[in-house]
């Protein structure tokens, strides 16, 4: 490979100073430009590993469970990737654990409060323990390293944890993969599918293409938002669990609107659950891969819990919804969440000590 | 019934009164023509005319008035030919305002407009007093298309008045406007003229292939099921009149382009949709299917409201 891809890549030099003399509002749009390519690259990447799993005779509950599922969470794990890679840590971290967060507290919130969401019992009395399942996960790896860690150190999550929730992902995949299978009438008609599928190249095309802008937007992404962090004086943190996260999550989002557009607000629910255990299992284990994580205080104080009150409250909501959510459930989800993002940058409680 | 077809004399105006001509409105379904003289000055503009000047104006208005006063007497002869029992009127002002209001003084059942199937750039360019009509009246309007070039390939032939086979899609959703799409179509005069195809689009979500996610899940699944067994429900009032009806369900992302592939598919003469009036915030939320329909189709549609 070229020098000069690798340099820059791997160099946060390169774009950091590019990044540095440009004005606020140029960084900002540079962002929303990012996002942006974020969100179409990934929408291009699955359309093309959708069609090639189809062409070799992947049953649709297969490709359901893994490609389209852990499609919308690409741009989270780039960028976190990315980050960790960079070192960053801070903004890795905080883009994993700010997108359950967004994606929970911001976009269910807000769809329940527009319509009523039915429940899906069979697979939320699942997915939905698994969700709660993996973030406490997290917290208590978090805090077993803070234990362990010793005397001026900070605790880290290592390789091998990022490994561990790798391989707990692959199980994941399987166990939501046995769910489906037992959950619905998989005989339902797929005569009446009249979708065509495209040719290879174009297929292939959709992939590399797809990827690169996944690849370009992680990579721009990640210095702007630093710079807007250094410009706006707050931590990285606060921008990677707000402005980045909110950014990252725009895949759920647009799903999420559009499944209320079309009448099937379920659809948001089972994304919404499965995009918070992969921003554990996936987003953070493969950043964690990357490069080991550090885990600044902050997270034990603010961040964590702030998660773990919006996923126990969904948990809750969840066991005494009888049909439907209720739209109160949406707005408390939704206080949760502004509230979360409004002390983060009037009283600077997310910032790093 | 009582019909209001709007003519200016155009192709597409004579169009449209060919295709009311030969339609299976229910016997004694009484129509009126009304043709608007669209108003070239304000009051306050004629009185600064000089005599002269004002006596020109003057005997223009009333040679454009003779000339279409002979306009819809032609045209009326040919409706009353085909039966119907017909009226007209001449109204001067705003094209589409005075359509508008022609049909509430009337209080008619149905507004009846042609259109040329302008698509994209043209169709910015021009708007249309039919798409004008479309939006501002609270009444059924029928857009009779007598389409331009662009819709070449795809041109429907204007039904001819005697002996056509009707070929008549209508798109059902279950909801309260396409119920009455259906009983529109109970209403009209039917026999083994009609050959109807009562069509349900389920939306995909097809962003990141959300579609397959939402297949497998059950309530879905279920809807799908209830979708069903709507659709023949509501086709199977139209059998209670006539032989010729088919039923076809189908998925699509784009509701509205199924729709319109299925018009295609069917060779349908006519698209009849329900159609509810939306708030800007619910147009953003639930999108507008029969407005694009109405605008986009190269084959006339009818929009019940």
């Amino acid at each position: 490979m070229d020098n000069g891809i690798i340099k820059w890549i791997a160099d946060e030099e390169v774009l950091q100073d590019f990044v540095a003399g440009l004005p606020v509002l140029i960084i900002l749009l540079i962002i929303v430009i990012s996002v942006a390519l974020l969100s179409k690259g990934a929408d291009w990447m699955i359309d093309g590993v959708v069609d090639l799993a189809q062409r070799t005779g992947l049953p649709k509950i297969v490709i359901g469970a893994t490609v389209v599922s852990l499609g919308t969470t690409l741009p989270e794990a780039f960028v976190s990737v990315m980050a960790a890679f960079l070192g960053n840590p801070g903004l890795a971290l905080g883009n994993g654990v700010g997108s359950i967060i967004a994606d929970t507290g911001l976009i269910f919130g807000l769809t329940c409060l527009l319509v009523a969401v039915p429940v899906n019992r069979f697979i939320l009395n699942r997915t939905g323990w698994v969700q709660v399942g993996s973030a406490a996960l997290l917290v208590g790896i978090a805090v077993i390293a803070l234990m362990t860690a010793g005397a001026g150190e900070e605790p880290i999550l290592s390789r091998w944890v990022g490994l561990f929730f790798l391989i707990l992902l692959v199980a994941y995949l399987y166990v939501t993969y046995r769910w489906a299978t037992q959950s619905g009438d998989l005989g339902h008609d797929e005569e009446l599918s009249n979708e065509e599928p495209m040719n290879l190249p174009k297929a292939w095309s959709m992939i590399i293409g797809g990827l690169t802008l996944i690849v370009v937007g992680a990579r721009v992404l990640v210095p702007s938002a630093s710079e807007i962090a250094v410009r706006a004086g707050v931590p990285e943190d606060v921008i990677a669990a707000t402005l980045v996260a909110f950014g990252t999550s725009l895949p759920e989002l647009m799903t999420a609107i559009a499944a209320i557009r079309k009448g099937h607000p379920e659809i948001t629910v089972g994304n919404i659950v499965g995009a918070d255990v992969l921003n554990v299992l996936f987003v953070i284990g493969a950043a964690a891969v990357a490069a080991p994580l550090a885990i600044p205080d902050n997270f034990y104080f603010f961040h964590f819990p702030a998660m773990l009150i919006i996923l126990i409250s969904f948990r809750v909501f969840i066991s005494r919804a009888d049909t439907a959510f209720r739209r109160w459930q949406g707005a408390w989800l939704l206080a949760v969440y502004g509230v979360y993002v409004t002390l983060q940058y009037t009283l600077n409680v997310g910032g790093a000590l | 019934m009582r019909i209001l077809l709007a003519t200016d004399g155009s192709d597409t105006a004579g169009a449209a009164v060919q295709f009311v001509a030969g339609f299976p409105f229910p016997s004694g379904t009484e129509m009126k023509i009304v043709s608007v003289i669209p108003r070239v000055l304000r009051d306050h503009e004629i009185e600064t005319l000089t005599p002269e000047q004002r006596t020109v104006f003057e005997e223009s208005k009333s040679g454009n008035h003779s000339e279409v006063e002979e306009l819809l007497e032609s045209e009326a002869a040919l409706l009353g030919q085909a039966g119907w029992s017909v009226t007209t009127e001449v109204r001067v002002g705003h094209p589409a305002a005075e359509i508008v209001g022609a049909a509430e003084a009337y209080d008619a059942t149905l507004i009846v407009v042609g259109s040329h199937g302008l698509t994209g750039f043209k169709r910015f360019l021009l708007g249309g007093v039919s798409n004008q009509v479309f939006q501002s009246s609270k009444r059924s309007v029928l857009i009779v298309r007598k389409p331009e070039s662009e819709c070449e390939g795809s041109r429907p032939e204007l039904p001819a008045r005697d002996g056509h086979l009707w070929r008549i899609l209508v798109g059902y959703d279950g909801s309260g406007p396409s119920e009455k799409a259906i009983s529109f179509c109970t209403s009209l005069d039917l026999d083994d003229k009609v050959s109807f195809r009562v069509l349900t689009v389920l939306p995909m979500v097809r962003l990141f292939r959300q579609d397959i996610r939402q297949e497998l899940n059950w309530i879905w699944q279920q809807q799908k099921e209830t979708e069903k067994e709507a659709l023949e429900a509501a086709a199977d009032r139209l059998r209670e009149i006539t032989g010729g009806v088919t039923t076809a369900l189908t998925e699509a992302g784009d509701v509205s382009q199924a729709i319109l592939a299925a018009g295609e598919d069917f060779k349908a003469d006519l698209i009849v949709l329900g159609h509810k009036g939306k708030g800007a915030i619910e147009k953003f939320l639930m999108g507008s299917v029969t407005p694009r329909i109405a605008q986009h189709s190269c084959r006339s549609v009818l929009a019940i409201r």
